[in-house]
């Protein structure tokens, strides 16, 4: 048997998602068609019933219930595990191709009980080639497209001369039979329409199919050479760390004070080369951080307490002493133990590097305020700080990479540029967003400070 | 009075080596390896209170196939891991139930920092 897949076809489960989509469009599309023709019925009948055959009553209904019924079916076996994306077994091909089959008999039903080449159905088989050519390989279309061509011509030539009844609805034209050449003028232009129309709208669709596919494939090149690109900084990072925690850690010792005979010349030099080697170190671990969030295709989500956690990181700081003058505040209206879903170590990164920037660029004596709130399904996280602000102009840039403001190099404060960088990756990553405003209602005019917003989707 | 032990565990010689002069001057006995697979005979023979060790060898997981092993010969030995690679990329083995380190400590680190650690698995005195 053939197996109903395109030539072209390079990615067959996309194929039969694709397929199962359209099947599933279908069979909705049928139930607006069986309401349609039952309407179609009613009309007939309020015109006039006295001018319908018995058999065309009779089986406009049967056709009518027969759709329904098949569409029913239909809809079971889509819903069920019968329909398996494998190309041996019933894939969505196969159902799609017993749909189309099942349709064309039933409009070669109707459209024979309602007068041939006088019905006004017959026009449906062209939607029907249409449909057919969008879904099956042009081979499979034509196939079925010329039974359908032969099996209406033929019925028409018999009907024409007098082999078999015929079932004009008499109501809808006058014409009780066509002149012999009028006819195959009609039929031949019908063929031409049907072929045509399968021909036109099978090329269009393999060249969009490949288009599409060729598309895929651009995006996951892209994606996988993105990834490719942080794994190597991530590795040259990772060397360039490797001598320079050597260097620290050298620098250490000779500054932990067991050595006797470093004057305090030497002592000077050495501090500020471990300043710089330490500077060094924080761009190494940012640059990773970045990199890893990048490369990650999936994060680790867990449950977390976002109120917890904040809490858990401003207590480490002030356990560092870092900000000794710097006056905290929490508030929250979380429901009482309301969880976050995230990766707790990016989420714990995240707070962290915006609650360090809060400190680093606060003015001495100064305010930070976190508040805690769930808004429209998003935890919101803000961060208020009394401290140097952030110009208008800059609010947008603050989260590019590298990006540092004038206003903290012009004050020396010093910084990589990555931290907001990181913070935002981690934030989108998590499929939610961050927003800088500046003033941030705490500051005052000197120091108008910065209020950072991070919303994170509650719930999965 | 016998002086603690401790085992440094590092592919890196110069590491083993700043950190064994600074605990050497605290008054603990340091030893090092740089091979995963002498490692453990070491261990064996050494019977260190205390291990420091990398995660990121030779191989990208050997520093924790040796904390398993160190775990299964003395449970009740403590284990730093200590590791430059720190949380952004190491956040993968971190995370697994594997992990039987006592503490994870971000290289290069504050030799104060270290000390504190020693001093909380070892109970502060630096003698048996």
């Amino acid at each position: 048997m053939i197996n109903l897949i395109p030539l072209n076809t390079r990615d067959i489960n996309y194929l039969f998602e694709l397929v199962s989509q359209r099947n599933s469009w279908f069979i909705k599309l049928r139930y607006i068609a069986v309401i349609l023709l039952l309407g179609f019925y009613f009309i007939l009948l309020f015109i006039g019933s006295e001018e319908f055959f018995p058999e065309q009553k009779l089986g406009i209904l049967l056709v009518f219930f027969s759709i329904f019924i098949y569409n029913l079916l239909l809809s079971i076996i889509s819903g069920k595990d019968v329909i398996k994306n494998d190309v041996s077994a019933f894939n969505p091909m196969k159902f799609a191709l017993l749909q189309i089959i099942l349709d064309l008999s039933s409009l070669m039903i109707l459209v024979y009980i309602t007068g041939l080449i006088n019905s006004p159905f017959y026009l449906f088989f062209i939607f029907h080639a249409i449909i057919g050519s969008l879904i099956l390989p042009g081979s499979v279309v034509y196939l079925l497209m010329v039974i359908v061509l032969l099996v209406f011509s033929l019925l028409n030539i018999f009907t024409h001369f007098g082999l078999i009844s015929e079932f004009p609805i008499s109501v809808l034209s006058s014409i009780k039979s066509l002149d012999t050449y009028y006819l195959f003028l009609n039929l031949l232009s019908f063929w031409l329409m049907i072929l045509l129309s399968v021909m036109f709208v099978n090329y269009l669709t393999s060249a969009l199919y490949r288009r599409e596919q060729e598309l895929i494939e651009a995006i996951q090149k892209i994606e996988s050479a993105e990834s490719e690109k942080q794994k190597y900084i991530m590795a040259v990072v990772h060397e360039v760390k490797s001598p320079l925690s050597v260097i620290v850690s050298y620098l250490n010792l000779l500054l932990s004070g067991i050595y006797e005979g470093i004057n305090d010349n030497v002592k000077e030099i050495l501090v500020k080369m471990k300043k710089r080697s330490d500077d060094a170190i924080v761009l190494t671990n940012d640059i990773l951080n970045v990199s890893r969030i990048r490369q990650l295709k999936e994060l680790k989500k867990e449950n977390i307490d976002p109120l917890q956690i904040t809490g858990n990181i401003i207590e480490n700081l002030k356990d560092k002493g870092i900000n000794e003058n710097i006056t905290f505040t929490i508030k929250s209206n979380l429901p009482e133990g309301t969880r976050l879903i995230a990766d707790k170590h990016f989420f714990e990164l995240l707070i962290s590097n915006v609650i360090s920037n809060a400190v680093k660029f606060n003015q001495k004596n100064g305010k930070v305020e976190v508040m805690i709130f769930s808004e429209d399904g998003n935890i919101c996280i803000q961060v208020s700080d009394s401290g140097i602000g952030i110009p208008q102009d800059e609010l947008s840039k603050i989260s590019d990479e590298f990006y540092r403001s004038r206003e903290a190099k012009s004050r020396g404060i010093e910084g990589t540029g990555l931290g907001m960088h990181t913070v935002r990756q981690i934030a989108e990553k998590h499929g939610g967003s961050l927003k800088v405003m500046s003033p941030s209602g705490i500051g005052n005019k000197d120091f108008p400070g910065t209020t950072v917003e991070i919303r994170l989707p509650a719930i999965e | 009075m016998m002086k603690k032990k401790i085992l440094i565990i590092d592919d890196d010689s110069d590491i083993i080596e700043a950190l064994k002069l600074f605990l050497e001057a605290k008054g603990y006995e340091v030893k090092g390896e740089t091979k995963p697979s002498k490692a453990i005979e070491l261990f064996n023979s050494f019977k260190p209170d205390l291990a420091i060790l990398d995660v990121m060898m030779d191989e990208p997981d050997e520093g924790f196939f040796i904390a398993q092993k160190i775990k299964k010969i003395n449970p009740s030995c403590p284990l730093i891991i200590y590791s430059s690679i720190s949380k952004a990329l190491g956040y993968d083995f971190a995370k697994s139930e594997v992990i039987v380190a006592e503490d994870f400590v971000d290289k290069p680190a504050d030799p104060n920092v270290l000390l504190d650690l020693l001093n909380k698995y070892l109970g502060g005195s630096n003698y048996d």
